[in-house]
């Protein structure tokens, strides 16, 4: 189950994307984001929950900004740390 | 050398006259409806306060967000290097300017001569900008002027979640409910706002000294709360809404125009519309119902799923997996209040009550703050699962527009989510954005859709997908002549491209639903089947009756309640 963190607003699409089920819960994002906006969150797949990476709560709403710094460089940590390509991240300006 | 700067902005027209330097003369005109108009009116006026003569004037400089429209400029310049150039000549050590106007706000670094270095913006989106505390007196029945100092005697700071300024008001009309004093109340406005800004402008660096402009920087609620935000202190020059078109006055290396004059329609207002507001166009009607022939005393597990959204409450009775009882109500101040409301609503008349249920699950945004619920479960999950038992297992596209959020969802062949997002920081294209476009427009909610669909051919969209801006729009539509179901038209047409683009970030499927209370709104449902190029599916009628779609995320919570109780008694 992919979850899409994150929000469309007037000047853009910003997203972080996680997909839970191949998310091993191993922390590396979480250790490597500069901002510490990464947590891990109970997810329930059939019934079952098990523990996956997510965006902080506080932190949805604001991630235009937030994030912003690390998609002026060439890679973004949170996304090269993940070893089971579990993180996608979208950026698109209007 | 004397030259005007003028600052078109939204709300109002400021004009500055500069002479060697020196600020000679201040107008400041309402912009109204003709911008262009008001731009006039304010550079005679302020020529006339200047005591010069028009012909000494060398240079009309135009900043602002309606510059194009200032029709005697002799040039432009961007609002980034007019806010910076003013910075460094009201504080020569300024290296960040920040500048909130009404509908916008902005930050530049810049070096001692006033050359912008680097820029963040903040448009078109109402939160951080002066719209957003306008709206939030509004809600708290307090002047500007009071609002700020209210904010200051605050004994408590409390967070505010709302990051729009549409649902920022029902917000604080909840707090309002719940008996918070207004002063703390006024700094969480304030403190949401600054946090805001102050997130774009951490964007940029923070380098002293800063600057703040604008006409919000006369509020001393901002000033403070955003002094507290960045802690850094602040340099705010006199008359700060003045102070973009005095750096535009100072700007040297401007764009000029050719001469030209711009004309703009003059449309008399209409008087017979919007006049008196007798009723109240938004409430949408609530529903109860019971299906007949049903018996709950035969039923093996009786359970129940409670949907308390942000604007509608929804109480689902189930015997053995199949609806039974079911009711839908606005939603309350408070969770708990509405989802005892809506439960009660559900039972009555049935001969059952809460006890006899073996099962509740809460699910929607109050869904943590329902007593009754054994277990809360996210709405994805249960509006993927409703979504399933309406119209069957084909379903793998589901697109849920409440009240104030969006979610897509898409499930796979065993009903298994495998993809979604929700869009809860904007109100554009949710129900809420709908109700105060039908309130504005006087077209009772449940005809929005079908009024919007009498056009024979869709104007162009609105530009603004911002709720608050799109209303400003609308209004000035509706000045220049266009019909109300022209501006519905315009409206939905906007809010439907908002969703599909949405349902794209999940990926579309031709098995696609509609669930919430958008969903009865036809003139949005048959404008994203045409984006999409297929039509969604049909409602299926079930004993001569079909279901509310709004109820799908109360049917799944239920149906995860009968689950959860057969895996309990398994134990």
């Amino acid at each position: 189950m992919i979850t899409h963190f994150g929000y469309t607003d007037g000047s853009g699409k910003y997203y972080i994307s996680i997909d839970a089920e191949k998310c091993n819960a191993c922390s590396a994002c979480i250790e490597k984001c500069p901002q510490k906006i990464l947590t891990l969150d109970t997810v329930m797949i059939d019934l079952d929950f098990k523990q996956a990476a997510a965006v902080l709560e506080s932190e949805r709403k604001k991630i235009k900004y937030t994030c912003g710094p690390c998609h002026e460089g060439k890679e973004i940590p949170c996304v090269r740390a993940c070893e089971k390509g579990a993180i996608v991240a979208t950026w698109q300006k209007l | 050398m004397i030259t005007v700067g003028l600052d078109a902005g939204a709300r109002n027209v400021k004009a500055v006259v500069v002479n060697d330097g020196k600020i000679v003369a201040k107008v400041l005109v309402p912009a109204g409806f003709d911008p262009t108009i008001a731009a006039q009116t304010a550079l005679s006026k302020a020529i006339e306060q200047s005591g010069l003569a028009a012909v000494d004037i060398k240079q009309v400089i135009a900043t602002g967000a309606n510059a194009e429209l200032v029709s005697h400029a002799t040039g432009k310049v961007g609002m980034m290097r007019a806010i910076a150039k003013a910075g460094a000549y009201f504080f020569p050590n300024a290296r960040t300017v920040i500048d909130v106007g009404a509908e916008d706000a902005r930050a530049v670094k810049c070096d001692d001569k006033g050359n912008v270095a680097g820029f963040v913006a903040n448009d078109r989106c109402a939160a951080g900008a002066g719209a957003f505390i306008e709206a939030m007196t509004r809600a708290l029945e307090v002047n500007l002027e009071e609002m700020g100092k209210l904010s200051l005697t605050a004994d408590k700071a409390i967070p505010m979640n709302a990051q729009c300024v549409i649902f920022g008001e029902s917000e604080v009309v909840t707090l309002i409910h719940q008996a918070t004093p207004k002063a703390n109340i006024a700094r969480a406005v304030y403190d949401a706002m600054s946090d805001r800004i102050s997130s774009m402008v951490r964007r940029l660096g923070i380098n002293p000294d800063v600057v703040l402009m604008g006409g919000a920087a006369r509020d001393i609620g901002l000033i403070s709360s955003l002094k507290r935000n960045l802690r850094i202190d602040l340099f705010i020059p006199e008359e700060p809404e003045f102070a973009a078109a005095v750096g535009a006055a100072l700007s040297t290396n401007v764009e000029t125009i050719e001469d030209r004059v711009l004309t703009l329609p003059k449309v008399e207002l209409d008087n017979g519309e919007g006049e008196v507001k007798k009723r109240e166009f938004w409430r949408w009607p609530e529903e109860i119902k019971t299906l007949e022939g049903m018996d709950p005393k035969k039923a093996k597990v009786i359970s129940c799923g409670i949907d308390v959204g942000s604007v509608g409450s929804k109480a689902m009775i189930m015997l053995d997996g199949e609806v039974y009882s079911w009711s839908i109500m606005r939603t309350g101040s408070n969770s708990p209040d509405s989802a005892r409301k809506v439960l009660g609503a559900a039972l009555k008349g049935t001969g059952i009550e809460e006890k006899d249920i073996h099962y509740i699950v809460g699910t929607g945004y109050g869904r943590v703050n329902i007593p009754m619920a054994k277990q809360a479960i996210t709405e994805i999950a249960c509006h993927g699962r409703g979504a399933v038992y309406i119209w069957g297992p084909a379903v793998k596209s589901v697109l849920d527009v409440g009240g104030q959020d969006i979610k897509a969802i898409r499930t796979d062949e065993k009903g298994k989510i495998t993809s979604f997002l929700m869009n809860d920081k904007c109100a554009a294209g949710t129900g809420r954005g709908m109700e105060v476009f039908a309130d504005l427009l006087s077209v009772p909610i449940e005809e929005v859709g079908e009024q919007s669909l009498k056009v024979k051919e869709d104007p162009p969209p609105v530009s603004s997908t911002c709720t608050v801006f799109a209303k400003s729009e609308a209004v000035s539509l509706l000045r220049k002549g266009w019909t109300k179901e022209m501006v519905l038209a315009a409206y939905c047409a906007a809010m439907s491209q908002r969703m599909f683009e949405l349902l794209q970030k999940v990926g579309v499927e031709k098995e696609f639903v509609i669930t919430g209370g958008q969903s009865k709104n036809i003139g949005v449902v048959k404008r994203i089947e045409k984006l999409i190029g297929f039509q969604c599916f049909p409602l299926p009628k079930k004993n001569g009756f079909s279901l509310d779609p709004q109820l799908a995320g109360a049917i799944g919570a239920a149906l995860f309640a009968k689950a959860l109780y057969e895996k309990s008694q398994k134990k």
